[in-house]
């Protein structure tokens, strides 16, 4: 049978790759940088810049196999380079903090601890160290497997275990802190 | 293995591959308490990972200076003052560090001569216990350069310093002539005595 979309669409095939990519990936790269930055501004900033590197990417080539993990390392290596330079946004910050979410009782989250634990939780999050951070990401929220996070990060594997105990050791104390 | 797995094991064990730990992990299976104490533990990990995210997603600023008023403007101003301060610091202590590693240092005997041999007479007064005297030396042309330092001068601080020498010339050995002892007195007014040394000075 054949598929009218197919022949509607204008755009060669490799945009359209490139938008199914940034498409499906957005929101997850969107998310993993401001766990990472704690800052909607800089993550947003630096998702973008994260994407325009995957259109140079595909320009050049060659195209790496794992899409996913490629932007994921990509996003990595940004918010560290952001953490470096980022000692002026804390200067341009200028009387906004970042500690309030906007979680409402409709977040499935909200029924199973409650909002002074989840904030708990995230200021017990950007007390951790930034390697730390990288670790619980790639590890808990990503999925990935020790040796994928030690490959990605240039750890040992005893390392990114080590980072990963510590890391959940600090946020269970927060979490049972409230 | 009998004994109950700890806090730190049982974290131990979440953190590791599957095939890691296998005595601990036969434990775990034979140890209800053990087996629900990593329950709770991986349930902790579910809901701690389950709640960042959420929280990342609802992420928002909010105005700093509305929640606390008068101590976040404070704050704001102290946080631009001290950014400032250390910046002027930092400034000073990276350009006198600039100056020293130049060569600069402070102005001592010998620029002070130097100066002195270059504009010839420089009048200033100085006394020594109670009486005025003016240091002197003499210059090429056979004219008084006072100096304006002070009224005794170490012969070694005119004829040791390098520098000194080749600023004056034969300005400085003319003032060493008589130089054989460890100051040189300078008496103003009396050309035929131009200096002295300690020694004859008694």
């Amino acid at each position: 049978m054949a598929t009218p979309m197919r022949k509607t669409v204008l755009v060669p095939e490799t945009d359209f790759t490139a938008d199914a990519l940034f498409r499906t990936h957005q929101p997850r790269i969107v998310r993993l940088c401001r766990m990472l930055l704690g800052n909607p501004d800089d993550a947003d900033e630096v998702s973008q810049e994260v994407f325009l590197k995957m259109l140079g990417q595909r320009e050049r080539g060659p195209e790496p196999a794992d899409w996913r993990a490629w932007l994921t390392r990509v996003a990595i290596n940004a918010c560290h380079d952001r953490h470096r330079s980022g000692w002026w946004k804390w200067w341009k910050r200028d009387g906004r903090e970042l500690l309030d979410t906007d979680l409402t009782a409709r977040d499935t989250v909200h029924e199973a601890i409650s909002h002074e634990q989840t904030e708990a939780l995230w200021r017990g999050f950007r007390k951790l160290t930034p390697r730390q951070q990288e670790v619980f990401v790639l590890r808990q929220v990503e999925g990935w497997s020790t040796r994928e996070v030690a490959d990605s990060l240039s750890l040992s594997e005893q390392a990114v275990k080590l980072q990963l105990f510590r890391a959940m050791r600090r946020l269970r104390e927060a979490l049972r802190s409230e | 293995m009998k004994r109950c797995l700890d806090e730190n094991q049982l974290m131990q064990l979440w953190t590791a591959e599957p095939a890691e730990y296998p005595e601990l992990r036969a434990h775990l299976t034979q140890c209800a308490r053990c087996t629900a104490g990593y329950q709770q533990l991986a349930h902790d990990a579910g809901t701690i990972t389950e709640a960042l995210t959420t929280a990342a997603d609802h992420l928002k600023w909010r105005d700093r200076a509305a929640t606390h008023g008068a101590y976040g403007r404070l704050g704001n101003r102290v946080r631009t003052a001290a950014i400032f301060s250390g910046a002027a610091v930092f400034g000073g202590a990276a350009a006198f560090a600039l100056m020293v590693t130049l060569g600069w240092h402070r102005p001592g005997a010998s620029a002070q001569l130097a100066q002195a041999s270059a504009n010839l007479v420089v009048a200033t007064d100085a006394t020594i216990s109670g009486t005025t005297a003016k240091p002197a030396i003499v210059g090429d042309a056979g004219t008084i350069a006072v100096l304006n330092t002070g009224s005794l001068y170490a012969v070694d601080a005119l004829t040791s310093d390098s520098l000194a020498a080749l600023a004056y010339g034969s300005a400085a050995q003319s003032g060493n002539l008589n130089a054989d002892d460890d100051l040189l007195f300078c008496v103003p007014g009396d050309d035929s005595a131009i200096c002295e040394s300690s020694a004859e000075q008694g």
